[in-house]
């Protein structure tokens, strides 16, 4: 069952790195955790005092943990919004619901699809952005190094990304099965969607970057959140009804 | 004799229209079967329940024992499809090989038994040299031989073509032709084809269904229809120097033709029990001192059945 999956999502997701904006993605990403990391040192280095290690911690946490997870909302969302009504609108639809993938095959690889580009870019922007600053702090102000990413940060940043961005995408995959047009689907994702998602991310985000307990109480009960919308989809799910609208 | 499709009772709706009305209908292992019909027939409506797409309002399908309804996943396993304007329904940001390597995968077929099939396939359509481009530069008619590639990549036992050579230049259907029937015969691969080109269904098919606005008309094989539907048979006479008055008046005299007269330069008569009656026809001609060139029947295309079932 997981490789029909594999190769899906494989093949999509090859398909969907193809289109131009989703390659500049990538780069406005590393542009912005440079340019981000710039301007923090500069900031540290034009105060006249010395600045205070937690509160660098809490800017960089909060600052970065947005960054890190915007990119796995907002890509997912728009590969997800194009999932299914984006095969209808191109005509390959009928061959790949022709095919033996199952239902729950189907749309965890349409997940899959949207989920793990905006992971990689999320975590490459993490990671790359623990370099550079940390990087630059060894010559501004040593004392600083490493007061950023603690390992609550990193945890945070690992997990939270993937739990959230299925969310998001569960909901984006049945509205796009079930509107007409790809302009539809991404009016809908970007206008309700995104919005209704960032906020309570925004939220749990910040109260989850200085706990242990409430950051695992938010993954539990994302996980259950993203199970329940999984098994929405698939009730929701039914060949008849998209072919017969095609 | 195996059935690999059973077609039972199946209708479906939709709205107020009633694409397919109560239709059963069995294909056999091996078998070409041809689903002929005019437009908005319900053919495709009628392929696409075999292939799990909708799902009929009464009635059910069986692919090789499987039932449409009951194990879908098992019927998608089973088959390869074409389907409806098929030309259009490849991924433009994939190459030719790419696009048959994704279907391929998604039926686990293994890796090198994949690109085996995948080389022969293209081969065969003439394809190889433009594996690497993508489906987007295509005509519509190399569009669809990919799409016929891709019906066949896992090597199905049933197959669905819906509408296959209708837009296939002549060379091409010839080939095609001569790879199902090919395919028919050493795999025992089943086909079912829609068309509406008669002409090539007459061909390739071994039986035919007539369908229209839902309804099945006839079912069998394409000589077994016209003797169904032509109890008499016509002949065309030609004779040294051309002399058809003569013997159109000879026949005519005979009195074992229904009808006598001049086409052309030719004797046309049409005759019941032509077993019994041509011998003493061509008998009495020789006799009258005339010599024959040619004696042929006017046999009536599959088109002629048709227009009888359904335009008459
Ligand atoms: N999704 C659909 N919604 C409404 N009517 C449909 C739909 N699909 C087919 N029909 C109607 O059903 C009838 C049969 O169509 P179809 O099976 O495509 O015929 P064919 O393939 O023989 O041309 C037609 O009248 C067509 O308009
Ligand atoms: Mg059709």
């Amino acid at each position: 069952m997981l490789k029909k999956v594999w190769v899906m999502a494989r093949t999509e997701i090859r398909m969907v790195f193809k289109s131009r904006q989703v390659k500049s993605i990538p780069v406005m990403v590393v542009l912005f955790s440079v340019m981000f990391s710039v301007f923090m040192a500069w900031l540290i280095s034009v105060i006249p005092a010395p600045p205070d290690p937690f509160f660098y911690r809490v800017m960089m946490a909060s600052t970065m943990g947005l960054v890190v997870v915007m990119m796995p909302v907002i890509l997912p969302v728009m590969i997800a919004a194009d999932s299914i009504v984006g095969e209808k609108e191109r005509r390959t639809l009928v061959p790949l619901l022709a095919t033996p993938l199952t239902d729950s095959e189907l749309l965890l690889g349409k997940a899959l699809t949207a989920i793990v580009p905006g992971l990689v870019v999320a975590y490459a922007n993490f990671i790359l952005a623990i370099g550079i600053m940390n990087g630059m702090l060894l010559f501004m102000a040593p004392f600083l190094l490493w007061v950023w990413p603690t390992l609550l940060d990193v945890v945070q940043a690992l997990i939270m990304p993937p739990l959230f961005s299925a969310l998001a995408v569960g909901f984006t995959v049945i509205i796009s099965g079930r509107v007409s047009t790809v302009y539809e689907a991404y009016q809908i994702s970007t206008f309700i969607v995104l919005p209704a998602m960032l906020v309570p991310y925004i939220g749990l985000l910040q109260g989850s970057g200085f706990d242990w307990l409430i950051l695992s109480l938010v993954a539990v009960i994302l996980g259950i959140a993203d199970y329940a919308v999984f098994r929405l989809s698939l009730n929701l799910f039914s060949r008849d009804r998209l072919i017969s609208r095609l | 004799m195996i059935t690999r499709i059973e077609i039972h009772d199946l209708t479906k709706q939709f709205g107020d229209i009633t694409a397919v009305n109560n239709v059963s209908l069995d294909v056999r292992k091996g078998e070409v079967f041809g689903f002929l019909g005019p437009n908005a027939a319900g053919k495709s409506t009628t392929v696409k329940i075999a292939a799990t797409l909708l799902t009929p309002n009464k009635g059910t399908v069986f692919i090789n024992g499987y039932d449409v309804l009951e194990d879908p996943e098992e019927v998608r396993i089973t088959i390869g499809l074409l389907p409806e304007d098929g030309a259009d329904t490849h991924y433009d940001r994939l190459t030719n090989y790419e696009n048959l390597q994704y279907f391929g995968g998604l039926y686990n077929v293994p890796i090198e038994e994949l690109q085996n099939r995948i080389e022969e396939l293209l081969e065969f359509l003439e394809l190889t040299d433009r594996r690497d481009e993508s489906p987007r530069t295509f005509s519509t008619g190399l569009k669809q031989k990919l799409s016929l590639a891709r019906a066949l990549v896992h090597n199905p036992p049933v197959v669905f073509l819906d509408e296959p050579t209708s837009i296939l230049d002549p060379i091409m259907s010839k080939k095609v032709r001569e790879f199902i029937d090919k395919m028919g015969e050493s795999q025992k691969q089943t086909f079912f084809m829609c068309t509406h080109l008669l002409s090539e269904a007459e061909h390739v098919c071994d039986r035919v269904a007539f369908i229209s606005n839902g309804r099945l008309m006839e079912v069998g094989r394409p000589s077994d229809l016209r003797n169904k539907f032509w109890t008499e048979r016509t002949f065309e006479l030609q004779l040294v120097n051309n002399n058809p008055a003569k013997g159109k008046a000879i026949v005519e005299a005979t009195g074992l033709a229904k009808t006598v007269k001049m086409e052309g330069g030719r004797v046309v008569f049409v005759v019941e029990e032509a077993d019994r009656n041509n011998p003493s026809i061509v008998y009495v001609l020789i006799e009258a001192g005339l010599r024959i060139v040619e004696l042929r029947e006017r046999v009536p295309s599959l088109e002629d059945v048709y227009l009888k079932v359904i335009g008459g």
